[in-house]
């Protein structure tokens, strides 16, 4: 049965499974400066984001998660996108640009599971201290 | 409760959980694992223990006889749109006498018998639990399902639904890299649990979606369960007299095609 939405062969693409299989920048920091855990109680999924912090810039980071390819590889996909980044740059970023990033549709009910690991990004950068430079 | 392996209700220690306990909750039908659960046992064990027995029977009164006097249970209660009914309502039965016993614990509009400035009486039961102008629409509708699945025939519901899950257990068993959760066909009905590979849920709910395949994806609202059987979430197809056997071939190659887009053997 085929409809008017993109195939499925689209919403999964390649770099999608292999942001999925192999998640850039996972795992953990040895004492970050800042860290947040959450997770979308609907659907069970799960990300840990670390950050470490150097004059306002994110010097690196690392995330930990289990749940969906959606999930997984959306925030596998920020963490590239962040590292080096300036914490002016990204109170920036928001849904589009994390849409973007992923380049594939995604349905209403996805949406959340695209959006977890911004979500918890910017609640650990938002707890974290102020730095001098901001 | 602790289950067994193949997610059936473990009993052994049953008379240590009962021991002190006022009420004894349980599920006629797992929504998760299919489990079809001994009711009329555990209310005796309950009633035993002195407990009063709270029966959830959303799953069992959709499909198959449920007789509450055979059951001997203290409480019972299911929902209207398990049952190809409207949502938004559904039946609580109690014992008359605990019923009589209980006092109102919403106040409006048709529960009162007498009020007065210093005193009031509140009507009978059932009245009295329901305050308020009551969902007529949904009541009336779910009385039209009632009639619908008593003329179909509960025995005739059930052993077609029975039917369709061994169809089901048998071809969805036979393929590679699917693992379906709860016991064999004698202990479970026609809910069914699966997870294929290392694709989540929801991806594998997405998929099929777009196949035209309707399934529910997630902890099934029993996170519990879900940490024992060490799986964030399941995908379940839930069989029911709408459904026929060649959807379960469409089932079939709509995970075969999830298995390709996530390159699964």
């Amino acid at each position: 049965m085929q409809n008017d939405f993109a195939g499925m062969d689209e919403l999964y693409r390649d770099f999608i499974l292999d942001h999925y299989r192999n998640p850039r920048n996972a795992g953990t920091l040895e004492k970050p400066d800042a860290t947040f855990e959450d997770n979308n109680p609907m659907c069970g999924d799960k990300i840990r984001m670390d950050v470490k912090l150097r004059d306002g810039v994110v010097e690196d980071i690392k995330f930990r998660g289990r749940g969906c390819a959606i999930s997984q590889a959306s925030a596998s996909l920020l963490t590239e996108a962040v590292k080096g980044k300036s914490l002016r740059e990204i109170a920036a970023v928001g849904k589009e640009q994390v849409l973007e990033n992923l380049g594939i549709p995604i349905s209403a009910a996805r949406l959340k599971c695209a959006l977890l690991g911004l979500k918890v990004l910017k609640t650990a950068l938002a707890v974290t201290k102020p730095s001098e430079d901001l | 409760m602790p289950i067994t392996s193949d997610g059936r209700l473990d009993l052994s220690h049953l008379d240590e959980l009962l021991s002190g306990a006022k009420l004894f909750a349980f599920t006629a039908v797992s929504n998760t694992l299919g489990t079809v659960n001994p009711v009329q046992h555990l209310s005796a064990r309950a009633r035993s223990a002195g407990a009063i027995s709270v029966v959830d029977a959303c799953q069992a009164v959709p499909r198959m006889p449920v007789d509450v006097t055979q059951w001997q249970c203290d409480f019972m209660a299911f929902s209207s749109h398990k049952m190809l009914g409207p949502t938004g309502i559904g039946v609580l039965w109690g014992r008359k006498e605990l019923l009589d016993a209980m006092p109102p614990f919403l106040a409006g509009g048709g529960m009162i018998n007498v009020v007065r400035y210093d005193s009031s009486t509140y009507a009978d039961v059932p009245a009295r639990f329901e305050a308020g102008t009551p969902a007529i629409a949904e009541a009336v509708g779910l009385g039209v399902a009632v009639d619908y699945l008593s003329a179909i025939g509960m025995e005739r519901v059930h052993a077609y639904e029975s039917q369709l899950a061994r169809i089901a257990l048998e071809k969805l068993g036979a393929l590679k890299n699917v693992t379906i959760y709860g016991p064999g066909l004698e202990h479970r009905t026609g809910v069914i649990s699966l997870t294929v590979g290392d694709i989540h849920a929801h991806d594998l709910a997405s998929i099929l979606d777009r196949e035209g395949i309707c399934v529910r994806a997630g902890h099934h609202c029993n996170q519990p369960l879900m940490e024992k059987l060490g799986v964030p979430a399941t995908t379940r197809a839930s069989f029911y007299i709408y459904n026929t056997p060649l959807e379960i071939d469409q089932l079939v190659a709509g995970i075969e095609s999830a298995k390709r887009i996530f390159k699964i053997a």
